[in-house]
């Protein structure tokens, strides 16, 4: 009888504690969800503004002028307005911003190897995927010898993301730890 | 008459009898409402999505022409276009739009030139927001801002 007893009192709460094994990894699962949306969403906000960006020192020569209205040579200064902007806008403070210019001569036939490049950047932008070797290889040849001069801007920004993501945290893994996004425009 | 064992016997089961059904009605309203606040979450962040998209579609819209018009009107027309939307556009509201001369100003609040002010295409900022409002008791109504710069094409 107690034997009896003591089975049917074990099934008391058996509901609550199945509950708890089903609801804790329901819970884990749409965290993640939110969490990889979240990130998603930041991604595309940094996009946006990197668009806005790259617009803005594409259109330099509006802005950057000396005394005889010739246009001033891109410069640190020029970078830090632009990082600053990038800084009020994001939610994060840990943002780095790389602005590279390359000037292809005109009637050069576009040819990679004739391309100049300068790049300025603010912070250690160490999360940068623009490579200059592999750009000069892209720039093929028109056939043409009358091309024209033409200024291209690539404007880098990289997000440091601290204490973010969950998924990260669980993970181990350094995959949601930065956001990265990346801009080619012709100066105008 | 029952006998005293089988008395003894029965009376905890009988004790016992609708315990997991009372479990189940205490515990079963919850996890729904869990199931249904992800699934409110995720309406939310669909809509948060759209409206991003909504955002940049508009700016590349207004861009064009010149910095006279207004956003908001642009915004909701690029919703009430798109019959997909998940979005309300009587709720969306365009909370600031400032208009800037130059970089320096955009960033710090610095001077921009006479020629800057008179000749040449504002950046525009404009910041939105979003009332979601979920049908879930535990998220309430949530909202959503958003914010986008604009370089003018035209003064």
């Amino acid at each position: 009888m107690n034997r009896n007893n003591s089975l049917i009192a074990h099934q008391r709460g058996a509901v609550s504690i199945e509950m708890i094994f089903v609801v804790l990894p329901l819970l884990l699962v749409i965290l993640l969800s939110v969490d990889v949306t979240r990130y998603i969403q930041s991604k595309d906000q940094l996009d946006r503004l990197g668009y806005s960006l790259s617009t803005i020192i594409s259109q330099r020569s509006q802005y950057y002028l000396d005394n005889k209205d010739q246009q001033l040579p891109l410069t640190q200064q020029q970078v830090s307005q632009l990082t600053t902007i990038a800084r009020n806008e994001l939610p994060q403070t840990d943002v780095k911003l790389m602005v590279h210019q390359i000037s292809l001569e005109a009637g050069k036939n576009y040819r990679g190897n004739q391309a100049t490049f300068t790049s300025i950047s603010l912070g250690d932008i160490s999360c940068q995927t623009f490579n200059r070797d592999q750009f000069k290889n892209q720039l093929t040849a028109s056939g043409s010898d009358n091309d024209p001069a033409i200024l291209l801007f690539v404007v880098e920004v990289c997000v440091k993301l601290t204490n973010y993501s969950l998924f990260a945290k669980l993970s181990d893994s350094n995959d949601f730890s930065s956001l990265y996004s990346r801009h080619v425009t012709v100066a105008r | 008459m029952m006998p005293r064992k089988t008395r003894l016997l029965k009376s905890p089961l009988k004790q016992q009898r609708g315990a997991v059904t009372i479990e189940a009605a205490i515990v079963f309203p919850i996890f729904i409402l869990m199931i249904f606040s992800g699934i409110e979450l995720s309406r939310g962040l669909l809509i948060r999505a759209s409206l991003n998209n909504s955002l940049a579609e508009a700016a590349r819209a207004i861009k064009l022409d010149s910095p006279t018009g207004s956003y908001q009107a642009v915004l909701r027309n690029m919703i009430d276009k798109n019959p997909s939307s998940l979005i309300d556009s009587a709720l969306v509201k365009v909370t600031d739009s400032e208009l800037f001369y130059c970089p320096a100003q955009l960033a710090t609040g610095g001077n921009c030139t006479t020629k800057q002010r008179q000749e040449i295409p504002p950046i525009g900022r404009f910041k939105v927001n979003y009332d979601f409002t979920s049908f879930s008791p535990i998220l309430g109504t949530l909202t959503f801002n958003s914010s986008i710069i604009v370089k003018y094409e035209q003064k």
